[in-house]
């Protein structure tokens, strides 16, 4: 495959640090340094098979067996992973309309997905649609902003989630999207929307401080950016405290490469997205050194799933 | 660093800076496809077919022939044209009144294109896949204008050809509803989805309707119905694009 294209790139970021200049993962072999590799996957919106021959734009791409294959493979490669998605992997095709997400759950499951947020298409056939699924996920649910309170998803949704992989502890919250005005209001009943970015902060500050996790990650569906104030990767990125990733949905962005703000704190956050519809899976390499338990950005990449390339 | 410059030029070629909900995917990061995988993941392949095979049975029924490609666009594309004119015709005989015109959310159209060819009722399914109702509200002349000038600041929406109007400033201008000029102080009968209908995305002026009339059917069913009707009368699905919705520099 002479003309596979390979851009990956080698420049470090350092979490809560400066930005590095390139460093090849060897020169960590000597120190004790763990990788972690965070997948992640956004919008998927019930792509289950890739886009027919005759799509304009995408065809051939993407399809939830050769994303499951290639999970496969990176499995075999890496020791440590965790498998993450933003939200709206419902609704789309055919395949939501007639299972109602059942198909996308199971295919999540057998992927080995450890955590996900959710999307406001998630809430297409109602809480009730929801909630009628959830037994099949074998991964958990985060959201630290909506008030499940007296609905069917009280208890079933946590604001946090931590992980354990070799030495790092990871904590993953979850922020949703003002559902009123883009939900219709039977769909999302007595669900309640609050504050992202004082939610997130109070849920990062908990993970980092109390529960001293190395990595806190927000999954988010509140969009990349907007030209308007309203809330989106980009304030919540500019506005925080104790979140060193976001990995975000909504807007269906790609990013050719991840985009790294200043937090209140004058430390790095940074921002990711990889389109819709299973086009791509994103994957990004942090070394964890146990020495002086920093954390760096090695490397990412976002996987282009093409059948035909 | 100077090994750097290159990649980085590439990703500053391929960056794109405002989201395409719908564009083609970019070329950043690595490609994988069959070949390079070299791994097949069975069980998810087998998982697959048990719900595909019950599926294309139901959505791969042909309709009808689509005689050219349509696409979703701003101010004005064909496949927006094609699903208000379709729509408009849809209801020409299921409704007693007699409808002004159909208005549609551009985010309410769930693909990017419609290729020419065998429109399948899977295809159908993809451009309108929600549980959206056909709705006809009827709404005062003055929040017409508001609704209009909301469009225009929008940049456009989809629209029936009984429609024109032109975008100037962010404002609507030279409107005319079925070759008469816009009037401010009449009523008017618009053909839309609940959706649209309850003043969601960016319709607020619909939220002023002086009434609703429920069609108790799904767009998507809609749709289905009416292009099956028409393949079996032989009949080609044509649209284009032809000014109705036009943006003045």
């Amino acid at each position: 495959m002479s003309s596979r294209k390979d851009f990956i790139k080698q420049s470090s970021i350092l979490l809560g640090g400066a930005v590095l200049a390139s460093t090849p993962f060897y020169s960590f072999a000597a120190t004790k340094s763990t990788k972690i590799s965070i997948l992640h996957t956004n919008d998927w919106h019930s792509r289950i098979e890739p886009f027919d021959k005759n799509d304009r734009n995408n065809a051939g791409m993407g399809g939830a067996e050769y994303r499951a294959a290639l999970i496969k493979k990176i499995r075999q490669e890496e020791e440590h992973i965790l498998l993450l998605d933003a939200g709206d992997i419902f609704q789309g095709t055919p395949y939501f309309n007639f299972y109602g997400g059942e198909l996308e759950y199971k295919l999540m499951t057998e992927m080995g997905y450890d955590c996900v947020t959710l999307g406001n298409h998630d809430f297409d056939n109602g809480i009730n649609g929801l909630v009628k699924q959830m037994p099949l996920a074998g991964f958990d649910f985060v959201n630290c902003n909506y008030s499940f309170d007296d609905t069917e998803l009280e208890g079933k949704i946590q604001p946090y989630k931590i992980y354990h992989k070799g030495p790092i502890r990871i904590g993953i919250l979850g922020v949703g999207i003002e559902l009123n005005g883009l939900v219709p209001e039977k769909l999302y009943g007595n669900i309640l929307y609050n504050n992202p970015i004082e939610n997130a902060n109070k849920t990062a500050a908990y993970l980092k401080e109390k529960k001293k996790c190395d990595l806190v990650i927000c999954l988010s569906h509140l969009g990349n950016k907007y030209s308007g104030d309203k809330v989106s990767d980009e304030t919540l990125a500019k506005q925080s405290k104790n979140i060193d990733l976001i990995l975000g949905g909504h807007t269906h962005t790609f990013l050719s490469e991840p985009i790294i703000y200043k937090n209140v704190d004058n430390k790095n956050v940074i921002v990711n997205q990889v389109g819709w519809a299973g086009l791509k899976l994103g994957k990004l390499d942090f070394i964890f050194n146990a020495v002086n338990n920093q954390l760096t950005l090695q490397k990412h990449q976002a996987i282009h799933i093409d059948l035909f390339a | 660093m100077k090994k750097l410059i290159p990649i980085l030029l590439l990703f500053a070629f391929t960056q794109c800076h405002t989201p395409k909900p719908y564009g083609k995917a970019e070329l950043g990061g690595i490609r994988i496809n069959k070949d390079s995988l070299k791994i097949s993941d069975e069980k998810t392949h087998v998982l697959i077919q048990i719900y595909k095979v019950k599926l294309d049975s139901l959505m791969g029924e042909v309709l009808c022939f689509n005689e050219q490609d349509l696409s979703k666009q701003l101010p004005e594309g064909s496949l927006g044209n094609m699903l208000c004119d379709e729509l408009m015709l849809y209801v020409k005989d299921k409704v007693e009144k007699k409808i002004d015109f159909c208005l549609y959310n551009h985010g309410g159209i769930r693909i990017g294109s419609l290729s020419k060819g065998n429109i399948t009722v899977g295809k159908i399914y993809e451009l309108a896949p929600f549980d959206n109702y056909l709705e006809v509200v009827e709404l005062d002349g003055k929040s017409c204008k508001k609704l209009f000038d909301l469009i225009a600041q929008n940049g456009g929406a989809p629209c029936s050809k009984e429609l024109r109007m032109k975008i100037q400033n962010n404002q609507a201008s030279d409107i005319f509803i079925n070759q008469q000029a816009f009037d401010e102080n009449r009523n008017y009968l618009i053909l839309t989805n609940d959706y649209v209908a309850a003043g969601g995305d960016k319709t607020e002026p619909m939220k002023n309707a002086i009434n609703r009339y429920k069609i108790n059917v799904f767009v998507r069913d809609a749709m289905i119905q009416h292009l099956r009707d028409k393949g079996k009368r032989k009949e080609a699905l044509k649209a284009m694009v032809d000014g109705r919705m036009e943006i003045i520099k």
